[in-house]
């Protein structure tokens, strides 16, 4: 008899589980949402100490490179003035090869330095609206050939040719102008490293194009120094930075695939020779993840979980850009396809931690308008370059 | 065997009843809770309140959406939800949790456009253009007419929004998935531009123990067509094989681009009640055309979701450099391996080049013969003959066919050549028979590179041909007086995907697009 009934609970057993499979899952809970705001325990000073720093680091380093790119274009005026038939760019290569070597080398460290920087800063610059006009002025906007929305500054040479809208100075006229990438910023091709060859980025930059670039870089950078001292950061203006630049991944992916980094000698970009494009998001995140951090409180006043996952995501997303990275300053060289599957997860991550700052903006009550009218100049710049008096080059 | 439990003397029945099985006690005790357990389960079933959707709810799930126009959220398309709700999109099925148990069918349907009609490299790089064309203008909010169709559950879920407010999901790189399909309630074909209504918010009420234990029950839920006849209509493709530019998107009146279902609703396919499904979903579409105009008859609907039609780019893995992997956006989801896939494909390809080719008849009127020192007159006739639409239908500003003459003499000189095509440059002869809707702007501009936000007028280079109907085009040449006979008079119909241009200024790559040769027709003429 004990069996029979043992028989019927397995039964009535089987029923139960089945049941329990088919029930209909618990709605997740939710914390309460308080509206209170502690705005006050946020950090923006932090943030704002961030930028000013980044932003005054890279000033130095375009000075610099203005300096150097002056007495470059002094030694071949001097050359020039001395023997006016002669091709200056083969004199000065001819007569002085390991100091224009250190004088090149020099301006390259110098646009290198003033790039990184900027590219810590960038989360914040191209994030928050205010501040939005000198990315695209200094970093990223298309010259006007490509589109005809494109930021509208002049720049005009030592020699008086007039270049309307010519792009950003980073990559449209700096990296290729200093790394030999367009042919019209060449001045001559050497051999620069000494292996016999004149292989990519073995040239010395067209003086006219350099000086005026490297004044314009130095005088925009000042510019954005100045504006971001000026800048009195507000909430919006973090979770603004945070929301339209950590979904960017693709786009930075896809450049780095197209790169000399990862395609080699099959890329024709102009651009990303010189630092690979992943600094590029690892400097965009760090930005960005200090932002959080000093806007945490209050997230985590109304939502603390939600905080933990945002915070989370950061150091997911920022660990695994940085762990690429890594791998390719050791010398790791990655397939486009392989690029392409890494760019795929990074966009999801950060889609997926997008999607949770904008939930967070929400529930803290922080508007977000894209619709918002980012600062523009009350007119376009105008940059005259000045010549340097000529000067030999030691 | 009857169980009598309602019996007042169920114990005597019963017994009767079980015995006559000759099981032991344990054993009935156990066949009974069984029985138990299962009516309870259909009771439970039907019985038991229904859970609440997964929906999520505009500023409360869904903070920051922009709507410009109207409380539409996935307006200027008209893609809707039942309880007008988004989708969750950490509650999506992919395709890939249908193939555990509908392999055949997923292993269909991933080698097909739609699978692929988000994240096709074409269509991504078209996006990308227009809604650049429209920056500042409310452009990513416009793309949603555009993803309506190609990316509906993108739209669904409500990605489309210039601030990223939805996590991903993988089912946003499966293009017109599963589900998309098999929730919907009702479609508006001659609105097109997505207008299907989904029930698909309430699609996981059921769990995978569920589906099993009432299959049917999962059928009616995925709108099967024993439960749905809008599954086997053409209605349900006019959804979205009907394009009307809507107000929205740069304020001039709608404008029709593709027609393709209305052409069928004229045809004498819609009277002899042959929808889009019977020829499309055929597992073989071109055999589907040959038994049809041989007999007369309908042949039998085999279902196959394959869904076959003209694009044989996207189907084609013989092309170099896994160049169709990147065009179709990455890897299909898991379940499959490359080869499989690539095969699959490969097949897909076979059955698209044998549609095209059934679908048009070419023939030659020419004399018997001619003089030399004279103009020799000839006709050529495109018939229409195996399409239920118009030929070619679709977006016609990419997509175009024309026509090859090449008339040789007895020795090969060629004496006249129309339509030739250069595979240097992948230009078309200018002055070709061509079957192409040339788009312009406002300022009279041609587009090629299918900007349909900026579109202010269109022409047809040539009508396309309607389904059963004919074009004859008259060409004419000099015979040459040294001309040696018979000539020779050859005549091929090419197809192809899209412009060259297109190729060039927009995806940037460097490759010629080939055309393929839907007909080709040949005739001899003497020389007097």
């Amino acid at each position: 008899m004990k069996k029979n009934w043992i028989a019927f609970l397995i039964g009535i057993l089987t029923l139960s589980l089945i049941l329990a499979a088919c029930a209909p899952q618990a709605a997740p809970t939710v914390d309460s949402v308080s509206t209170d705001s502690p705005a006050a325990q946020a950090d923006l000073g932090a943030v704002k100490a961030y930028a000013v720093e980044q932003a005054s680091l890279m000033k130095d380093a375009t000075a610099s490179l203005r300096a150097k790119a002056e007495k470059y274009y002094a030694a071949l005026a001097q050359i020039k003035s001395e023997q006016p038939e002669a091709n200056p760019y083969e004199v000065l290569w001819a007569n002085h090869p390991d100091a224009v070597k250190v004088l090149i080398e020099g301006m390259r460290a110098d646009w290198m330095t003033a790039h990184n920087h900027y590219e810590s800063n960038e989360g914040i610059i191209a994030g928050v609206p205010s501040l939005a006009y000198y990315d695209a002025w200094i970093d990223a906007g298309p010259p006007a050939s490509e589109d005809p929305e494109a930021v509208q500054w002049t720049l005009t040479l030592a020699d008086g040719k007039v270049l309307e809208s010519p792009g950003n100075l980073f990559h449209t006229l700096g990296e290729p102008i200093l790394y030999g990438t367009v042919d019209e910023y060449i001045g001559l091709a050497v051999d620069l490293n000494g292996d016999g060859n004149t292989g990519l980025s073995e040239a010395l930059p067209e003086a006219e194009m350099l000086l005026a670039t490297a004044q314009a870089l130095d005088i925009a950078s000042g510019q954005m120094l100045d504006a971001v001292n000026a800048w009195q950061p507000t909430m919006e203006d973090a979770f603004m930075a945070m929301a339209t630049m950590i979904p960017t991944m693709n786009e930075y992916f896809e450049q780095w695939k197209l790169s000399s980094f990862v395609s080699g000698d099959a890329s024709v970009q102009i651009s990303f020779v010189a630092a690979s494009r992943l600094l590029d998001v690892t400097g965009i995140l760090q930005s960005l993840d200090l932002t959080y951090d000093n806007v945490r409180p209050v997230v985590g006043a109304v939502d603390s979980k939600l905080d933990e996952q945002i915070a989370a995501g950061f150091t997911d997303l920022v660990a695994y850009v940085g762990d690429l990275y890594t791998k390719e300053k050791a010398g790791t060289v990655f397939t486009p396809e392989e690029a392409d599957a890494f760019g795929t997860e990074a966009q999801d991550k950060a889609t997926a931690l997008a999607a949770l700052v904008v939930q967070a903006a929400a529930k803290a009550n922080i508007a977000l308008d894209l619709e918002a009218e980012g600062w523009t100049p009350d007119s376009p710049p105008a940059i005259e370059a000045i010549a340097p008096a000529p000067a030999p080059i030691e | 065997m009857r169980l009598a439990l309602i019996s007042e003397d169920w114990r005597i029945s019963y017994t009767i009843q079980l015995k006559k099985l000759r099981l032991n006690k344990p054993t009935r005790f156990l066949l009974i809770g069984g029985v138990i357990s299962a009516i309870a389960l259909f009771a439970a079933i039907f019985l038991l309140p229904k859970p609440q959707g997964t929906g999520q709810v505009l500023n409360e799930d869904i903070p920051f959406y922009s709507m410009p126009w109207n409380d539409n959220p996935f307006a200027p398309g008209n893609m809707q939800t039942t309880d007008g709700k988004l989708l969750n999109n950490a509650d999506i099925p992919s395709a890939e949790f249908c193939a555990q148990c509908h392999q055949p069918e997923y292993r269909e349907w991933i080698s097909s456009i739609h699978a692929v009609t988000g994240p096709d490299i074409i269509y991504e790089t078209a996006i990308s253009n227009n809604e650049l064309a429209h920056k500042n203008r409310h452009g990513t909010e416009k793309i949603r007419w555009c993803d309506s169709c190609h990316e509906p559950v993108n739209l669904l879920m409500g990605e489309i929004n210039p601030l990223p407010v939805v996590g991903p999901s993988p089912v946003t790189a499966e293009g017109t998935t599963c589900i998309v399909c098999h929730t919907a309630v009702s479609a508006d074909p001659l609105a097109g531009n997505g207008a299907l209504t989904l029930d698909i918010n309430n699609i996981n009420d059921y769990t995978e123990a569920l589906i099993m234990a009432a299959p049917a029950e999962h059928a009616r839920a995925m709108q099967a067509k024993s439960h749905n006849p809008l599954m086997g209509s053409s209605d349900f493709c006019g959804a979205c094989h009907t394009e009307i530019r809507p107000v929205e998107v740069n304020g001039n009146e709608p404008m029709h681009l593709q027609n393709t279902f209305e052409e069928w609703q004229d045809s004498e396919y819609a009277e002899k009640n042959i929808q889009c499904q019977d020829c499309h979903m055929h597992p073989d579409p071109a055999a589907f055309i040959s038994q049809l105009n041989e007999t007369g008859q309908i042949p039998e609907r085999i279902v196959s979701h394959r869904f076959v039609g003209v694009n044989y780019l996207l189907t084609d893995s013989n092309l170099p450099s896994n160049l169709v992997t990147y065009l179709r956006g990455g890897l299909p989801p898991g379940g499959i391996s490359t080869d499989e896939w690539k095969a699959d494909l490969l097949e897909q390809n076979r059955l698209i080049l044998d549609l095209l080719q059934a679908a048009a008849d070419l023939s030659i009127s020419a004399p018997e013969s001619v003089s030399p020192n004279s103009t020799a007159n000839l006709d050529v006739t495109i018939a229409n003959s195996g399409a239920g639409h118009s030929l070619p239908t679709g977006p016609l500003d990419q997509r175009h066919m024309w026509l090859e003459v090449k008339v040789t003499d007895a020795a090969g000189k060629a004496l006249y050549h129309s339509g030739w095509f250069d595979d240097k440059t992948g230009q078309v002869d200018p002055n070709a028979v061509i079957y192409l809707k040339i788009l312009t702007d406002k300022n009279g501009a041609p587009i090629y590179e299918h900007i349909l936000f900026d579109v202010e007028k269109y022409h047809y280079t040539r009508d396309p041909i309607p389904a059963k109907a004919s074009d004859t085009i008259p060409y004419s040449f000099t015979v040459p007086a040294d001309a040696q006979g018979p000539l020779k008079v050859e005549t091929t119909l090419w197809y192809r995907l899209a412009l060259q241009e297109f190729v060039i200024y927009s995806l940037k790559m460097d490759v010629i697009l080939p055309p393929v040769m839907m007909e080709q027709a040949s005739a001899e003429i003497s020389t007097r």
